[in-house]
């Protein structure tokens, strides 16, 4: 197990104050903080070899090239994939998804095929396939899920068929914290025939990923929720799937030639994985900072990242689970659940209490976090959320239950 | 000086059709709330006041934030904003 005091002092920002107070970082899942390893690795990028990738045959050009392929082998690597070939890079994973919806959906996905979404779904799933559906006509269908933050199994059976297309699912709920079995959720989509993307911003920072073993077609992730920079996202694809998929963007590094031929038109052939997928100039620093994320990630274990995290949710919620006044939602085992706990305070909105934490130096998420139908399954219209990561302390937790405590007070005063 | 001077930042919240949230610049904002204090009768400084007003749920933060829920839209916030403000 790696040391968090040790790991707090790769990160500069933890050192600021907030309003006084020391601050305490709870909102991982909307974006982690960044080592300074990664700073320094962007910054060197700019300093030393800023060139454009795949265009030149100079020195710089060169060495650019060979850190943006590098980043795509060292992502391979860190999710199991078979090669860098299967690993798109894209702006963040909601790029990722819309990249599937758009060259699956709107090549080959018409009237009387499904799409199944689920209630926990993040809205950057829901909303392409919703746009598409419309110009295409196939049907959307919601798996439920239940009371006590799953996934319903029963409903996504009876849901499948063989008019399914795809089957969209959450690899941790961004909401409840829920681990998905998207394992058995392949396995069960694969049966008729169908695709499943997996939507891995909440997991693939936090858990031990192998797409392989997971049989998923699709993973969809974020760099910046992983110690790295905004602006670089990574789609996971299936080789068999991706070299038969249509490019969703088109520009220069997506094609091998273009040619006018008379009386027949343009004649393009779109160069191979996985730089079909990635037209125009790509942002090559974005992966050079993604890549040295992965190395930190590595260098403490994803099972020690995941094992830490647990203890600290165990933790966080047995102390939540004894305050009156103060709701939790998701699943009760902490064993089910990654770091991820959103909760509302008797009498006040998500918002009130994010803002009175905020008054702690304590920084929490607070709204429907882009997940309104599961805000609604529920019978509420936001709430707060508290996430952590490597570098967060039991001490933090403390001094945050503190803080519930008093707004629970102030709560029951107004 | 008019108390639009005061505000630093106007944001619809997220989850609340019908709700904003007022932040005021750091130098206005202890000026900003007790001009809100005076107007309800307020006397008792809170991390949190919540007031009522014509429908609308306004949460008044010491630390110079308000939260309004219940307005239609932004230009019903500037004319809350301009009554308060005014009174």
């Amino acid at each position: 197990m790696f040391d968090p005091y040790e790991v707090r002092r790769d990160f500069p920002i933890l050192d600021r104050r907030v309003g006084g107070k020391r601050l305490i970082y709870f909102d991982n899942a909307a974006t982690s903080q960044k080592p300074i390893q990664v700073i320094e690795a962007v910054s060197n990028y700019y300093r030393y070899y800023n060139s454009n990738v795949h265009r030149a045959v100079h020195t710089m050009s060169q060495e650019a090239s060979q850190l943006y392929e590098d980043a795509h082998e060292y992502v391979a690597r860190f999710i199991g994939a078979d090669s860098y070939r299967e690993i798109i890079f894209v702006k963040n994973a909601t790029e990722a998804i819309n990249l599937v919806a758009y060259s699956l959906g709107l090549h080959e996905f018409g009237e009387g095929d499904e799409v199944l979404v689920t209630l926990m779904d993040h809205h950057s799933t829901i909303v392409p396939w919703h746009i598409i559906s419309k110009v295409k006509g196939f049907k959307i269908r919601y798996v439920n899920v239940t009371g006590d933050g799953h996934i319903d199994m029963d409903d996504l059976e009876s849901k499948l068929s063989s008019r399914t297309r795809i089957l969209c699912v959450p690899h941790v709920s961004n909401v409840l914290g829920t681990i998905n079995d998207v394992a058995e959720m392949a396995k069960m989509v694969h049966e008729v025939g169908g695709y499943i993307l997996v939507d891995g911003a909440q997991s693939v920072p936090h858990i031990p990923i192998d797409v392989k073993k997971l049989g998923i077609d699709f993973l969809a992730f974020s760099g910046h929720k992983m110690l790295g920079p905004m602006g670089i996202g990574v789609l996971y694809g299936r080789e068999d799937i991706l070299e038969d998929m249509e490019p969703f963007l088109g520009g220069g590094d997506m094609i091998s030639s273009v040619h006018l031929e008379p009386g027949v038109g343009f004649r393009i052939e779109y160069n191979d994985l996985p730089w079909k997928f990635e037209a125009g100039t790509p942002n090559v620093a974005g992966a050079v900072g993604l890549m040295e994320a992965v190395k930190y990630l590595e260098r403490l274990g994803m099972e020690n990242v995941h094992s830490y995290e647990r203890e600290l949710v165990r933790y966080a919620m047995g102390l939540m689970d004894g305050l009156d006044g103060v709701e939790v939602y998701g699943p009760r085992d902490p064993g089910e659940r990654a770091g991820v706990v959103a909760f509302n305070v008797r009498g006040i909105g998500g918002h009130e209490a994010a803002s009175l934490l905020d008054d702690y130096g304590i920084m929490v998420r607070s709204g429907h976090h882009c997940a309104q139908p599961l805000h609604d399954r529920f019978g509420i219209t936001n709430s707060a959320r508290a996430s952590f990561y490597i570098y967060n302390l039991k001490e933090e937790i403390d001094i945050f239950i503190d803080a519930l405590k008093e707004i629970v007070v102030v709560s029951s005063e107004l | 000086m008019s108390y639009r001077d005061y505000i630093r930042k106007i944001e619809k919240l997220c989850g609340e059709k019908k709700g904003f949230m007022v932040l005021f610049k750091d130098e206005y904002s202890e000026e900003a709330v007790s001009k809100l204090y005076k107007v309800f009768n307020i006397s008792r400084v809170r991390p949190l006041v919540r007031v009522r007003k014509d429908g609308l749920e306004i949460n008044i933060f010491r630390t110079g934030k308000i939260i309004i829920k219940g307005l239609e839209d932004e230009d019903e916030l500037w004319s809350t904003l301009d009554e308060l403000y005014s009174a």
